[in-house]
């Protein structure tokens, strides 16, 4: 699914990722772990699509369209939270009625559906956080790419997560983070170090 | 003194008892820029999206251009549209000189350069996540670009409300290209001048507070949007 070989990310003269080899089957839960600075990020990005200008060899067979990225300072649009919610179902020309059933759905297995109609920008940082799960995970992608998803949430919300993870069949999930994350959360891990530039 | 309170009395008279005059030239004027700046909007917002979003060779230039035009004087973009629509201009045929449309032409252009700047401006400074997730979120161009038109709506209320108040309240354009022919062309702006002119000094007065409470009513909008902001 994901192959990489002797990657470099590199900007202005300072490398911001490297990674000597990386194989990420599908169905894999993996845990890319590393201090700050790392490249942990640029590692994801890369995966989203979000970073085009490296070096080595990398390889991703998942198309665009059934990958979903979440930042680990997530934005959240301006609206309430249904509208967040629905915004990428209704790219994918889900009716209405049926887009805000399945965000509803979704806001609930997080535990947010009460705010459905509360403005996001009202919002603490957990609950940004969930709705965005909810959000990148309404639309079923076949990858999910998280940027320390857990970084702001409480343990009933990591609980929700793991319950989340579990509702989509066949979903392959890389997860950024500083930290080990609880046993039973990811597969298999892999450590990026820091490079000298 | 004596002089302008005369004339304040005689110009509330005029505004209260409906003068024919002074509401046509408010209604001309309104009209005509609404037009005008619709039109720049629909062009503007996308040709100021595409500035701030696509990397296209010589964009800094272009943009440069398009600040630049914002301080072209209305008398200018008015001898030039003149040129274009006289009889021996290249659109003289179309015979619109001395019509409301040669001013909406004007005012178009005039609009323009202002709506984009400020488009590209406030397209520019959304944060970077805005099109991150829209598109990792798998968001076609063009709801893209309506989700930066919404993230940036305060920018872009800005640059529409603030293009309005430069084109209603001009006098160069409409003076050159509309001849400030009563009942068809005047607008408030030439009809101040023009009666005021005349020594109708209550009469231009009237208009001159037609334009205070427009420009009033656009520095409202402007405050309401600031608190938004805030």
């Amino acid at each position: 699914m994901i192959h990489i070989r002797n990657l470099s990310v590199v900007r202005n003269a300072h490398v911001l990722c490297v990674v000597q080899e990386l194989d990420i089957e599908a169905g894999q839960n993996v845990a890319i772990l590393g201090g700050n600075g790392t490249g942990k990020t640029t590692l994801l990005r890369l995966m989203a699509g979000l970073e085009t200008d490296y070096q080595g060899e990398y390889r991703c067979s998942v198309r665009h369209k059934d990958r979903s990225y979440v930042h680990q300072s997530p934005y959240l649009f301006r609206g309430n939270v249904l509208f967040n919610t629905m915004y990428g179902l209704r790219a994918r020309y889900y009716s209405h009625a049926s887009a805000e059933s399945v965000a509803r759905d979704w806001l609930q297995t997080f535990g947010v559906e009460h705010l459905a109609d509360s403005p996001a920008s009202q919002l603490s940082g957990g609950e940004v956080q969930r709705v965005a799960l909810a959000r990148a995970m309404a639309l079923e992608p076949t990858l999910l790419l998280l940027d320390e998803p857990l970084s702001d949430m409480d343990s009933d919300g990591a609980a929700q997560f793991t319950t989340a993870l579990s509702r989509l069949d066949e979903l392959t999930v890389v997860i950024a983070s500083p930290i080990e994350l609880p046993e039973g959360f990811v597969d298999s891990s892999y450590h990026v170090e820091r490079e000298a530039s | 003194m004596t002089l302008i309170w005369e004339s304040l009395q005689e110009a509330c008279r005029l505004v209260v008892s409906g003068d024919r005059i002074v509401y046509g030239a408010a209604l001309r004027s309104l009209w005509i820029s609404a037009l005008a700046v619709t039109i720049a909007a629909l062009v503007g917002l996308p040709v100021g999206t595409l500035l701030a979003r696509v990397r296209i060779p010589g964009r800094r230039w272009i943009v440069l251009l398009f600040r630049a035009g914002m301080a072209i004087p209305t008398v200018f973009i008015g001898l030039v549209c003149y040129a274009v629509f006289s009889r021996r201009g290249p659109l003289g045929p179309a015979e619109l000189l001395y019509t409301p449309w040669a001013i909406v032409v004007g005012e178009f252009v005039l609009a323009f350069p202002l709506i984009v700047s400020i488009a590209h401006g406030s397209i520019l400074s959304l944060d970077r996540r805005v099109a991150e997730t829209a598109w990792t979120l798998g968001v076609g161009p063009l709801r893209r670009w309506l989700t930066y038109l919404s993230e940036a709506r305060t920018g872009i209320l800005l640059a529409i409300v603030t293009a309005y108040a430069r084109c209603v309240t001009e006098l160069g354009i409409a003076m050159m290209v509309g001849g400030n022919m009563k009942g068809r062309t005047q607008t408030l702006a030439t009809a101040t001048a023009l009666e005021t002119g005349k020594g109708e000094f209550s009469r231009g007065i009237a208009m001159g507070l037609f334009l205070l409470l427009i420009a009033l009513f656009v520095t409202g909008v402007i405050v309401s949007l600031g608190r938004e902001e805030r």
